[in-house]
């Protein structure tokens, strides 16, 4: 297929819809091993008030309407989520913040990758970024031309005075599957006793199966998943595993995951990237071990050793830069 | 006498009938998407918009054009930390009315209509105005379907809605634009006050009542249709302002449908 891509100035990625039925995305793609993403010294900083972590996810989904003295119209009008990086600066606190700096990584087909790292360490940033939906301050993000970006967020709530209905919700997504690998997706992830209901009703773990399949009904081949078994219940957690690991094979996509499970992380994921504003570390889980810092960064989560193997990183504590 | 009063009321009948068809999923939207402060700082800006165009001798549709830019622009730049967004928008929409009313009554020969800018004048629509405003709403409802579908995504969730594709600021154009341009064709229907009144209420009271987007739009559809019509008789009958009539009878079926909603 096509040779890797040349690096492109990081605009906002031009998106080529596919409608060839016959064309089967993932496939494709197969065949091609130049990346579906490649990060070249990304950086990403903000100036002016910049909300602590806290602060901002106060009441962030989507265009939240119950703070709506929180929404700034400079945001409001590009519909881009507050990292405050639109807004005007304050002639008080114009310092500059750095959220990430030097970020390089590719993402290859049908890779799965975990993002761990502590809170404020950057990761929701490093999403936004790979999503599209700001651009970096420095470095390059570069977009195989096929790519096709699923995203199942991590706060998902519908404004109440929209009646969406679960059908409605699915229907909003251009579906790329075929009807039997559609009737098989909402098959597996119980689907059809939902579809009626409203959004607002589900629970949480229904409502994870729903914005699974809305992201999976568009055949990404990749599909970033944010966090996805917070607020979950054991079961609802065990069921998520389950299908993460074992996703059918026209399914078949590159992952990245945002998680706070260890457990997870080091048994379902082939590549673990920690990231603490820049990348610490990344490897195989097998090959990652357990050391102090690590135990300091993430909590004594996780019992299994840990050898920690630095190449050019200093863990001294939290990370001075 | 009825067929003089029908000759009178046929056309109001009509145009408002007209409006309900644009304002019915307009006000959908509205609601969704949260801007329900500034569709009314826009339709108070119409009212300035036609001002500006009856004394500067420009065509209504310049006037208008030339606020809905100084509203976006102003609400851009009046942005700070401390204050709410929509208590900013009340600023903005309180000084457009100011500055309409100021212009319409001491430097343009428009005094004596004062009352109708306000509450509309519907009664004074002509057949021959029909043509026009049935175009008019027709390019409206053309467009509101052309951006219906991702201006529904972008009311679900922004951020999913942007990496499908969906350009939220070009949406948002779009979305002021057929605002604006709905406040044009209602502010001799309903009058500047009372325009927000006009697209907000049909569809707050289908809330009530509705199990999905859709049929949403169809209880609004239905409600501001039956507003219209008893507005447009109880204006004739009562003697009252029809823009008046028709959102005061909005207001009462809304409070009447939420009672009515609690009790069952």
């Amino acid at each position: 297929m096509s040779v890797s891509n040349p690096l492109i100035e990081s605009d906002p990625p031009n998106r080529t819809h596919h409608e060839q039925e016959n064309l089967s995305l993932t496939a494709s793609v197969t065949n091609d091993i130049s990346p579906l993403m490649s990060l070249q010294g990304v950086g990403f900083k903000v100036s002016g008030r910049v909300l602590s972590k806290t602060e901002s996810m106060a009441g962030n989904s989507g265009e939240s309407g119950s703070e709506p003295h929180k929404r700034r119209f400079s945001g409001w009008l590009s519909g881009a989520r507050s990292t405050k990086a639109a807004s005007a600066a304050y002639s008080q606190d114009a310092a500059q913040k750095i959220l990430l700096s030097d970020i390089s990584l590719q993402i290859l087909p049908h890779e799965k990758i975990s993002v761990i790292g502590p809170n404020g360490a950057g990761k929701s940033t490093l999403m936004k970024l790979i999503l599209g939906l700001i651009q970096p301050t420095s470095g390059q993000i570069s977009l195989h031309p096929e790519l096709e970006l699923g995203y199942v967020p991590q706060k998902f709530s519908v404004p109440a005075i929209l009646p969406l209905r679960v059908e409605d919700l699915l229907a909003q997504t251009k579906k790329r599957l075929s009807d039997k690998e559609q009737a098989f997706l909402y098959d597996r992830l119980s689907v059809i006793p939902l579809l009626k209901k409203q959004v607002v009703h589900l629970s949480g773990g229904e409502t994870q199966r729903i914005l699974l399949t809305r992201s999976l009904l568009s055949k990404p081949n990749l599909l970033i998943l944010d966090e996805p078994m917070q607020g979950l219940d054991p079961e609802s957690e065990r069921w998520l595993y389950e299908f993460i690991d074992d996703l059918p094979p026209f399914l078949q996509c590159a992952m990245v995951v945002v998680s706070h499970d260890l457990h997870w992380v080091m048994r379902g994921s082939r590549r673990v990237i920690c990231l603490n504003k820049h990348i610490c570390c990344e490897g195989q889980p097998s090959d990652l071990g357990v050391s102090q810092e690590f135990k300091k960064l993430f909590g004594h989560q996780y019992e299994q050793p840990y050898i920690h193997k630095p190449h050019e990183c200093r863990h001294d504590g939290p990370h001075a830069h | 006498m009825l067929i003089e009063w029908l000759d009178i009321i046929a056309p109001a009948w009509v145009a408002g009938s007209l409006l309900a068809l644009l304002s019915a999923p307009l006000g959908c939207l509205v609601l969704w998407r949260r801007m329900s402060f500034f569709a009314d700082a826009l339709a108070h800006g119409t009212l300035f918009g036609v001002a500006l165009a009856a004394l500067w001798q420009l065509p209504f549709a310049i006037g208008i054009a030339l606020v809905s830019v100084m509203v976006v622009i102003s609400l851009l730049w009046l942005e700070d930390d401390r204050l709410p967004s929509d208590a900013i928008l009340a600023v903005v929409s309180v000084s457009m009315l100011c500055l309409g009313l100021l212009t319409l009554t001491h430097l343009t020969q428009m005094q004596a209509n004062v009352l109708g800018y306000l509450f509309g004048n519907l009664l004074e629509v002509s057949w021959s105005d029909l043509p026009v405003l049935s175009l008019c709403v027709a390019v409206g409802i053309a467009f509101l379907t052309y951006i219906w579908r991702p201006q529904v995504i972008l009311a679900t969730h922004a951020d999913l809605a942007q990496v499908s594709g969906i350009n939220a600021t070009r949406q948002r154009l779009f979305f002021m634009g057929v605002l604006a341009g709905f406040c044009a064709l209602a502010l001799q229907a309903v009058g500047s006050l009372l325009i927000s009144g006009l697209l907000i209420l049909p569809a707050l009271t289908a809330r009530l009542w509705a199990h999905s987007p859709k049929q949403m739009v169809v209880y609004a559809l239905i409600l501001a249709q039956l507003a219209v019509t008893a507005g447009v008789w109880g204006s004739v009958l009562l003697d009252i302002q029809t823009g008046l009539a028709i959102v005061l009878g909005l207001a009462l079926v809304f409070f009447a449908s939420f009672v009515v909603s609690r009790a069952t």
